[in-house]
């Protein structure tokens, strides 16, 4: 008896814990959204995120894209000839990228390159002083440090994702034209053809919510550091950790929202 | 004018601070002593408004430190801090005129950063470079350029001695002593670095278990009979 009370008190604890986690997250978000709406803004600190979060991070997401769409048409490929439906390759091949494969990918390549980043950042600015030296400079470091870098999370994965998506889909019409013997012009048409703009907006949707989770969470748990170097590789640990899994779990409720039945 | 009343701040139901006073008259220079541990930094935190004390109160310039009242208050205060706490990603200069680029444009903001500079001791050459190329002592130069860039009437010092020889420790000291009395600031300064007392200091104020045990002109400190205030000056531990 004792021992399964102390069960239940330890699952109770640990519930108790999520839901002030859930909790503490959800009071950050909205407190982070009426800073990006409320002046002083600080447009010097936006673009340096712009240019942070987008422009550099678009080798990785474009290699990652082009080796992930030459592999799913050779799967996808190998899968269909199964049952004689090789012919649907490029259908398959851009519905996958567009609606889950792009998306997915860049939000947790942004969750591996930026939301490390920013926590590691923020982290180690609060274990040597600067985010109190911040608050004496009359500067609210949720408007200088989190606003910009959500907002510049918000708007640049989606243009991410598309830049992801085509470059993914082309690497499969690479690999289907040269190694699988189709049609180039016939695997375009039949590409852009199939693609629907729900299929877009979804995807752009998507890279939205999860480039304002990836930022998001870098700038939470940068800035709830413990001191010491220690406070800043978990800071750095927990924000990648839960970035990835919000990301997973944001996109199987998006996912539901736009297609299922 | 600082007056701390009756703080008190304990961290996870241990007492840091119990029951503190201390009254800084305007424009002079107060520096408080203690053993590591007494309460110093948290007491400082207090002060400028980045820790709230459980109970107590802090009044800066006759206007009491409240959440809503700290905004108005920060523009008064000039902070250097322990590591200098120099933003990593921005130069030397836009450190500086952090605050100033708020009022000015950047080319009046950068002038008037380098002047600040050129007072604390460091070239107009210093002023493109990142905190990350200059050393510990230059920083700290930097540091206390930027705490006096908007001319505070209310200065805060963090053990501004620390991790520097003491030569440069000697020069940081006196650029306080200089600034401030320059200023005609009201400053509180905390260090258990005896070399700052006598440069800094008008009034030393000696800080033992979270509260003041010993308070009195600087010149009367080395008369103090407080036998665990001699103990600290004589580099002894004291009972507890």
């Amino acid at each position: 008896m004792t021992f399964a009370l102390r069960v239940l008190a330890a699952l109770g604890r640990m519930v108790l814990r999520a839901l002030r986690g859930v909790g503490a997250i959800t009071i950050f978000a909205l407190s982070t959204l009426r800073h990006m709406v409320t002046p002083p803004f600080y447009p010097r600190a936006f673009l340096a995120a712009l240019m942070q979060i987008g422009w550099l991070s678009l080798p990785v997401i474009g290699l990652t894209a082009l080796f992930t769409g030459g592999a799913l048409v050779l799967q996808i490929y190998a899968g269909g000839a199964r049952f004689d439906a090789q012919a649907v390759v490029p259908q398959i091949v851009a519905i996958g990228m567009v609606r889950e494969l792009g998306p997915v990918l860049v939000g947790l390549m942004v969750a591996a390159r930026v939301t490390t980043s920013i926590a590691a950042e923020i982290a180690t600015m609060k274990v040597t002083e600067q985010i109190d030296a911040l608050v004496t400079l009359s500067t609210e470091p949720m408007k200088y440090l989190t606003a910009p870098r959500v907002l510049a999370g918000t708007l640049t994965v989606p243009v991410l994702v598309a830049v992801g998506d085509t470059i993914g889909i082309m690497g499969g019409y690479g690999v289907a034209t040269n190694s699988l013997g189709f049609n180039a012009a016939a695997y375009l048409r039949a590409t852009v053809g199939f693609i629907e703009p729900l299929d877009i907006v979804s995807s752009l949707t998507k890279g939205a919510v999860f480039g304002f989770i990836a930022t998001l969470m870098g700038c939470f748990y940068g800035l709830r550091a413990s001191r010491g170097a220690m406070g800043v590789g978990l800071a750095t640990k927990g924000a990648v950790e839960y970035a990835a899994v919000l990301i997973l779990a944001a996109n199987f409720a998006l996912t539901s929202a736009f297609f299922a039945q | 004018m600082i007056i701390l009343s009756a703080l008190h701040k304990s961290f996870e139901n241990r007492p840091v601070l119990r029951g503190l006073d201390l009254d800084v008259s305007k424009g002079r220079s107060m520096v408080v002593v203690g053993p590591s541990g007494a309460g110093k930094s948290v007491m400082l935190k207090c002060a400028i408004g980045l820790s709230q004390p459980d109970s107590g109160t802090v009044t800066l310039d006759g206007t009491p430190m409240t959440a809503s009242s700290r905004a108005s208050l920060m523009p008064r205060t000039g902070v250097l801090f322990q590591g200098a706490a120099l933003f990593d990603s921005l130069t030397i200069w836009e450190n500086v005129a952090f605050e100033l680029l708020r009022q000015l444009s950047r080319p009046q903001a950068r002038a008037t950063a380098i002047e600040k500079l050129a007072r604390v001791g460091l070239e107009a050459d210093t002023a493109d470079r990142l905190p990350s190329q200059l050393s510990g002592g230059m920083r700290k130069r930097a540091g206390l350029a930027r705490a006096i860039a908007s001319n505070p009437q209310l200065m805060f010092f963090d053990e501004p001695t620390t991790g520097l020889d003491p030569v440069m420790a000697g020069k940081i000291n006196r650029l306080i002593r200089e600034v401030v009395t320059e200023l005609g600031a009201t400053a509180l300064t905390i260090t258990h670095d005896i070399t700052t007392v006598q440069t800094v200091a008008d009034d030393v104020a000696f800080l033992w278990n979270g509260a003041v045990r010993w308070t009195g002109a600087a010149a009367t400190l080395q008369t103090a009979t407080d036998p665990d205030l001699r103990a600290f000056l004589a580099g002894r531990s004291a009972s507890k």
